[in-house]
């Protein structure tokens, strides 16, 4: 087992209104699974994500994390706009590595090399277009080694070169990795997953069978 | 085991995350003020040019026994220390907002301890510097007890720790404060004892003064260069000492209870 969630509700209050995103629910997740996320806009499937990786806290239950979480990749906005993007990198490698130079240099290169945006991997960030940021944010997210990464939106980011290069970059992470991602590409799923969540008005419903968990959400809509 | 992780492990993962946010805001102070590393010292040098013009046309060349230059540097680097550190640990969070909300493990905490570790090693760089220049252009060399230096830094530290956190917690609560911060650091300004000598005051202000730990602070770092140099007897290190740590205690134990809220 890698992820274990057990009685999770988790609710927020807008205008006085209680808008309850998950009740009461359990999940468990073994070693190389991917699980789909899906449901409409507001479902709360980012909020999920959050509530895996540990930056959004739980209004009841317990998440049992047995190894190393990313951050939800394609959600954050870290870089610090006057620092250049490998400084920006450097530091979040250095969250990650420490003091280990080899280490983030290796990976420093790797990111720069995936990003592809040249030059301007030395210039404030500040001067890059919407595509370059999304670039190097999804780069830095892809080579720091995490047993399960939380997926976004991955092929949100950049052009159509560029998401063909995420995705390819995204079934190799597979391999070894667990995977948990959001998205509204069904086919996708489909194609990545062993596992499904359907988040609908509070109560997420599960399937191991993908293909059924589609079906049904197709016919919901 | 993320959630079955021993203590030392905790403490690696912590000292990681300190060092790179130390490393983050130096970088982004460096290459947002576009003088560099001498823009970080700007506003001490300054506030030091200042009250060195001001105090040479009165013509003082020494105050308590003191060399003018090392009262003053004492004194502004001091209470800039602990501007610094309080000010923008208040801002820490919205600062550092994307970081806390992305990163699991970097926590509203680590914000202010990196930022206070950093001003520590920046102040005290300035003010050793500073020293070393009035020793060197004045022909001077008067040091008492060099680990009274030591310790007034450390005490500092402490002191802006706990103001610090306790105004992070109360800053991110009530937005208002915000506003009103300049406002309440006015008392602890004049009462830290910048431009005075305790001792010269009437005994009748005393009590408005020695309150403030600061002064116990600056007074007691004064007197580590001058054995000369006479410290008011209602002075003392325990007393600012016991107030830090009270203080951090407290705003710890707060920031125990809201840490939830605030990420």
């Amino acid at each position: 087992m890698i992820l274990e969630l057990k009685n999770i509700s988790k609710s927020f209050t807008i205008k006085g209104k209680k808008n309850i995103i998950l009740n009461e629910f359990d999940l468990t997740l073994q070693k190389n699974d991917s699980l789909g996320v899906v449901g409409r806009n507001g479902a709360g499937k980012s909020t999920f994500l959050g509530l895996v990786s540990g930056i959004i806290y739980p209004d009841t239950g317990t998440i049992k994390r047995f190894g190393s979480i990313s951050w939800p990749i394609g959600r954050i906005n870290c870089f610090q706009g006057s620092l250049t993007g490998k400084q920006n990198c450097y530091f979040i490698c250095k969250i990650y590595y420490g003091e280990d130079k080899d280490k983030i240099k290796k990976t420093l290169q790797k990111i720069e090399s995936f990003a592809d945006i040249g030059s301007f991997f030395d210039k404030p960030v500040k001067s890059y277009s919407a595509g370059m940021r999304s670039r190097l944010i999804f780069g830095v997210s892809l080579f720091i080694k995490f047993d399960i990464y939380l997926i976004d939106e991955i092929t949100a980011a950049g052009d159509q070169q560029f998401r063909k290069k995420a995705y390819q970059a995204f079934l190799e992470l597979k391999e070894s990795s667990t995977i948990i991602m959001v998205s509204h590409n069904l086919n996708e799923i489909k194609k990545s997953c062993n596992k499904l969540i359907w988040i609908k008005d509070g109560n997420p419903v599960f399937y191991n069978n993908v293909e059924k968990g589609i079906n049904d959400y197709n016919n919901f809509y | 085991m993320i959630n079955k992780i021993s203590f030392q492990q905790k403490i690696k993962i912590k000292i990681k995350i300190i060092n790179a946010l130390i490393y983050r805001e130096l970088i982004t102070r460096i290459s947002k003020n576009g003088l560099g590393v001498l823009g970080i010292f700007g506003e001490s040098l300054f506030s030091i040019l200042i009250f060195v013009i001001l105090f040479s046309i009165i013509r003082r060349n020494t105050i308590g026994g003191l060399d003018i230059y090392i009262f003053l540097i004492c004194g502004i680097v001091t209470f800039n220390l602990f501007n610094s550190i309080t000010i923008r640990s208040s801002n820490g969070i919205e600062a550092n907002k994307s970081l806390i909300s992305s990163f699991k493990n970097l926590k509203p905490i680590d914000a202010v301890l990196s930022r206070g570790i950093l001003e520590l090693f920046l102040y005290f760089l300035l003010f050793s510097l500073l020293i070393i220049l009035v020793f060197i252009f004045k022909e001077i060399s008067t040091l008492n007890n060099i680990n009274l230096i030591f310790l007034s830094f450390l005490n500092v530290f402490i002191l802006s720790l706990g103001y610090g956190i306790f105004l992070m917690i109360i800053c991110h609560k009530f937005e208002f404060i915000k506003i009103l911060l300049t406002g309440l650091s006015r008392p602890i300004f004049l009462t830290s004892g910048i431009f005075f000598q305790v001792d010269s005051l009437p005994q009748l202000i005393k009590p408005f003064v020695v309150w403030n730990p600061l002064v116990h602070i600056i007074e007691k770092l004064r007197f580590a260069f001058s054995n000369d140099y006479i410290i008011d007897e209602t002075l003392s290190y325990s007393y600012s000492f016991k107030f830090s740590l009270i203080f951090l205690l407290l705003s710890l134990t707060l920031y125990s209870l809201y840490e939830k809220e605030l990420r």
